[in-house]
């Protein structure tokens, strides 16, 4: 019996030193890590702690989020976001209401809302002070669905609408609508109705056009005049955001980085993996030109590509982004807006929809599917990395 | 008449099995029992009622080839780091967790013991991370019996797998501390074990080299075999 037990722990010592001894090092050490750790949960608010924003918008001297229903918090002194009150006219009081998507264009703030008590979209309102909603009516049409409202870097606002349908196997054709004169109207014949297109997901202005992606395809012009470009590689695009003038970064759902000039994608950086060898489902770019460097950040996401393929969650990338080209590389430790450590316990293996940034207060945001929303915040002090305060969870 | 002789060692020997008797070790239980804690074995009376002389022998809690396999339940403490690079205490920056083991404890004479250790504590870091530290070790114990309680300080040396989130790390370990170990009867005893861990962890980045100190709070239920 005692010479049973005594070999049993001697095995079941070795076994467990000779499976773990050739685990292979991370970038820091597990002490050092937990050393070297910051609270990030100190201000969080709870009741936020793990939802999935949709939007992030600044009005005034309040940041409004779309976090279910709609959030905001004043952007100095308060730590803690509360539900907005929202009063919609023609609407019961009772209902509740979700903020699904929202953009600040000069001093009013755009947001479609959805009676989730009567499962109605109930169009888009806007407000000027947050507390009085005015509707526009009249949008969507009544075969139309209203899909997302979004606004450019110039503070132009699109919204993106879907036919209906007679059963789901036919195409969607999707219509792009901007906001002209406090009504919506239509882009132009080539994005009304088009069922060539995926669904626009975002937009950007390169000074002289704006750039939507819709699935597979590019969807350039004027406000006014929109068409499908049709000198596009057709990856499947995530996002675009607005580099230096003339030109814009794309992503796509493959891992990819594209810079566009105006006529073609000049540029590919990718595809992006993790440690793994598995690609990167990337979210919309944000470049932010800001002081001290160049900053390019891309979410990523776990939006299954097909039903046997998805992506893994890696937080987000970011580049020098002082130059685009095919062949830059990620920073490995988040040095840029974070460390390594701030990054481990921040944002590292989750799913990033989207990171706003918001030079008025140079804030960055990310909104990950489920685990909050985050901020980072350039102060310019030297107690972080780069003069970013590191992520914190809102 | 050459009986004579044989006749008085048979008489000798009858009359002093009772004494043997009465010095014969307490072989029944390798462990010991608490019951015989008594220095003496109990006084008999002979056939006329006249008290037998005592005999004394000496009571050992523990002897060789005792063992006790031990499991444990308690609370691990993150004491701090101790960064070589800037020769800085660096604080634990977690919450005291959960600790668990099981020890097997070998006598090799009535003062010392082997144990082996397979012991685990999850401790939560402030942004709520899952630092786990497995030590596993090999230690000396010296035990001091003070009736039916023992002081047992023990060191010992070993390794620690260390993991947190998707990093793993295995680093040698030192481990000191103490037992108090209560005798509830034959068969299990009762122990209350402070133990000190120091985990010296190396990279090759030195930069990342630290020094993780934890103690262990932890009380036992040990069966005696």
């Amino acid at each position: 019996m005692k010479t049973m037990i005594r070999r049993a722990l001697f095995v079941a010592l070795a076994i467990s030193a000779m499976a773990l001894i050739s685990c292979a090092e991370g970038p820091t050490g597990i002490f050092a890590s937990v050393a070297a750790e910051t609270p990030v949960n100190k201000t969080m608010t709870p009741a936020i702690e793990f939802a999935s924003p949709t939007f992030v918008a600044h009005l005034g001297t309040t940041w409004y989020s779309g976090m279910g229903v709609l959030w905001q918090k004043a952007d100095s002194g308060a730590t803690q976001w509360t539900k907005a009150s929202v009063s919609l006219p023609g609407v019961s009081a009772s209902d509740i209401l979700f903020a699904d998507s929202g953009a600040v264009t000069g001093s009013s703030l755009y947001v479609a809302f959805s009676d989730v008590t009567t499962r109605t979209s109930l169009g888009v309102y806007y407000t000027t002070d947050g507390t009085t909603w005015t509707h526009i009516d009249g949008f969507p049409a009544t075969t139309e669905y209203l899909r997302r409202i979004m606004a450019a870097d110039n503070g132009q606002i699109f919204a993106v609408t879907a036919d209906e349908r007679a059963d789901s196997t036919t195409a969607e054709a999707y219509s792009i609508y901007y906001l002209n004169l406090g009504a919506f109207a239509s882009s132009g014949a080539a994005v009304t109705s088009n069922a060539a297109i995926g669904l626009p997901t975002s937009v950007a202005w390169d000074g002289t056009n704006y750039i939507f992606t819709a699935g597979y395809s590019l969807v350039t012009g004027t406000a006014s005049s929109l068409s499908v470009l049709s000198t596009t590689p057709g990856n499947l695009y995530s996002g675009v955001c607005a580099y230096v003038s003339g030109q814009v970064i794309i992503s796509s759902r493959n891992g990819y980085l594209y810079r566009y000039t105006g006529t073609t994608l000049t540029d590919t950086a990718g595809p992006f993996e993790n440690s793994l060898g598995k690609t990167y489902s990337f979210s919309a770019p944000t470049y932010i030109g800001a002081a001290p460097d160049p900053i390019l950040v891309v979410g990523t996401n776990r939006i299954p590509r097909s039903s046997s393929d998805i992506p893994p969650a890696g937080g987000y990338l970011e580049f020098d982004a002082t130059s685009f080209s095919s062949s830059m590389t990620p920073t490995v430790d988040h040095g840029l807006t974070a460390s390594a450590v701030n990054f481990d316990t921040s944002l590292d293996a989750r799913s990033v929809s989207g990171m706003p940034y918001f030079a008025v207060q140079n804030k960055l945001f990310a909104m990950t599917d489920g685990y909050g929303l985050w901020s980072d915040t350039y102060s310019g002090t030297a107690d972080h990395t780069n003069g970013w305060d590191w992520w914190i969870r809102e | 008449m050459r009986s004579f002789p044989m006749l008085m060692l048979v008489a000798a020997l009858t009359l002093s099995v009772p004494a043997f008797a009465q010095e014969a070790p307490a072989t029944g239980s390798a462990s010991g029992t608490t019951a015989e804690t008594t220095a003496t074995t109990a006084a008999t009376a002979d056939m006329n009622g006249t008290p037998a002389p005592l005999a004394s022998t000496q009571y050992k809690a523990f002897e060789r080839g005792d063992g006790m396999l031990s499991l444990s339940l308690g609370t691990m403490v993150p004491l701090g780091f101790y960064d070589p690079s800037g020769a800085t205490f660096l604080p634990a920056n977690s919450d005291p967790g959960f600790a668990f083991s099981l020890s097997y404890a070998g006598f090799l004479n009535d003062k010392w013991a082997l144990a082996g250790d397979l012991s685990g504590g999850f401790i939560g870091t402030v942004n709520d991370r899952r630092l786990f530290v497995a030590p596993l070790s090999l230690r000396a114990i010296r035990v001091f019996p003070l009736g039916a309680f023992t002081i047992a300080p023990t060191a010992g040396l070993g390794l620690t797998i260390t993991a947190l989130d998707n990093d793993k790390h295995v680093d040698a370990l030192a481990k000191v501390g103490s037992s108090l170990l209560w005798r509830a009867s034959t068969d299990m005893s009762y122990s209350l074990n402070i133990f000190g861990d120091v985990v010296p962890q190396f990279y090759a980045d030195s930069t990342q080299n630290r020094v993780g100190f934890f103690m262990e709070a932890t009380l036992s239920v040990s069966y005696h075999l």
